[in-house]
């Protein structure tokens, strides 16, 4: 399996890494993806291009920017700029190069995010708002790339694994993880059973790893 | 129209809705006009929004069109500060508006054009439209409200246009995140997912004579909703004091199609 999985240098992303490696796959380790789409095309087709070809594009990561908690009437442009472009954009523009060679192979995408898109944050909106724009883009893409074989689907991790500071997101309500405690590194075991044969009937799904908290349709 | 029964649970409110010079955001508009409202029609052009600030004058109603690019924080911010000025309150913020024509686009080719008109009307256009209303609804306490206009596309993805997809998404997790965060106040943040019979939907027909009677055929209640008495109505359910108990949730008023949740 050939592999490139953005921002690698963070918990999930490196995660992935590990996993994949360890399989047998080999990996083009990127940085966060960014909103620059040439330089973002320029990184997917260096990657592609090392490992003559791509069954397996992860997109992960966040600016340190998307992580900072506050009061939404204190957001500034700036910031929001940052998070919800910077999120969005990054994952459009590495999406974008990458498909004519997912086409070529039948491969899959998968974007890793928290839950707190699908939960709302108090203090993280802007965050909240680029988490659920990007799991709800993966479901547009899994849509229209089915036809060309390509399946893309999303690991939505507990938020305590992203967030600095969970609590202040006022997602308490939710029932403690009664499976214990995840770490990053349980992700790899989703994304070995999504990337592989296992998964091939699974498309525009939302996979929730947060020891069962998170139930909503 | 609203009709004879139509109650009137908006008296002494106001309301500002984006986009309001036609389609959605003008049925809005006249159905809290007749429920007693306030009504600003925040719209681009003022060629749609003042005719619309007409016709719910000519029907009673208390309007005027403040003439708003919801893509600029300083327009925004003018008409909210010209709304409190002209009628001393806003109780009532209801984003709408929409960027563009969308028109079919593939995500292998689609360029950043669309990305930024989509982006900025849906999602830049929420951001400021809450933030600058903000101090205003807060003062409102359990009368302020936020409403956003969303899509069941913005739930389930859209195949025909994926980039629709995210801004619509994009605006029910905002909404949920300041249903948390201004919960104390009382305040209420929900989203109304609408289909309706608009110009754009009306030119899509045209273009299209087998979409009306497919989409009419596929929706359990038979047919395309009215802006005004479908739409409008469950705007001004959720505004009204009937509506003070719901918040962070999606309302889709499209006779039945999206069933997901």
């Amino acid at each position: 399996m050939r592999a490139i999985v953005t921002a690698a240098e963070q918990p999930l992303g490196a995660a992935a890494v590990e996993r994949l490696e360890r399989i047998g796959a080999a990996v083009s380790a990127l940085s966060l993806a960014t909103a620059d789409r040439a330089a973002q095309a320029e990184a997917i087709r260096r990657g592609i291009d090392s490992l003559e070809g791509l069954d397996l594009l992860i997109i992960s990561g966040w600016s340190a920017e998307a992580l900072r908690p506050g009061p939404f009437e204190e957001l500034t442009d700036e910031a929001f700029a940052a998070t919800w472009e910077g999120g969005m954009q990054g994952m459009l523009w590495a999406l974008q190069p990458s498909i004519a060679a997912l086409r070529e192979s039948s491969g899959s995408v998968i974007v890793l995010i928290p839950t707190t898109g699908m939960t709302g944050g108090a203090h993280y909106s802007a965050a909240a708002a680029t988490f659920e724009g990007q799991r709800i883009l993966m479901k547009a893409a899994a849509r229209q790339l089915a036809p060309a074989g390509i399946r893309v689907n999303a690991v939505a991790v507990g938020a305590e694994l992203v967030l600095d500071d969970a609590e202040a997101a006022d997602v308490h309500y939710l029932a403690p993880g009664s499976l214990g405690e995840q770490a990053p590194a349980d992700v790899g075991d989703i994304v070995e059973f999504l990337a592989g044969p296992l998964g091939r009937n699974l498309s525009g799904q939302t996979i929730t790893m947060d020891g069962g908290r998170w139930l909503a349709p | 129209m609203a009709g004879t029964m139509t109650p009137r649970r908006l008296e002494g409110r106001t309301a500002i809705i984006t986009g309001a010079g036609q389609g959605v955001g003008l049925g809005i508009a006249k159905r809290l006009a007749a429920e007693g409202a306030n009504v600003v029609i925040a719209a681009r052009r003022a060629l749609t929004g003042e005719p619309a600030a007409e016709e719910i004058r000519a029907t009673g109603g208390t309007a005027v069109c403040i003439v708003t690019d919801v893509t600029s924080r300083e327009q925004v911010s003018a008409c909210v500060d010209q709304t409190v000025e002209r009628f001393g309150s806003l109780e009532i913020m209801v984003h709408n508006a929409v960027g563009g024509a969308a028109s079919i686009h593939q995500l292998e080719t689609v360029e950043p054009e669309t990305w930024e008109r989509m982006s900025r009307t849906a999602v830049w256009g929420s951001f400021y439209s809450a933030q600058l209303a903000a101090p205003h609804l807060h003062a409102a306490g359990s009368r302020g409200r936020l409403i956003l206009i969303t899509s069941p596309s913005g739930i389930e993805g859209s195949h025909t246009l994926p980039l629709y997809s995210p801004v619509k998404a994009a605006q029910r997790a905002m909404a949920k995140s300041l249903a948390r965060e201004w919960g104390h106040y009382g305040v209420t943040v929900n989203c109304i997912g609408p289909v309706a019979e608009t110009p754009a939907l009306t030119r899509a027909f045209e273009s299209n004579p087998d979409l009306s009677a497919r989409l009419a055929a596929r929706t359990p209640l038979g047919r395309i909703g009215n802006a005004e008495t479908d739409i409008g109505a469950a705007a001004a359910f959720l505004a009204s004091d009937d509506g003070s108990y719901i918040t962070g949730q999606t309302l889709i008023v499209d006779g039945g199609h999206f069933m997901g949740f």
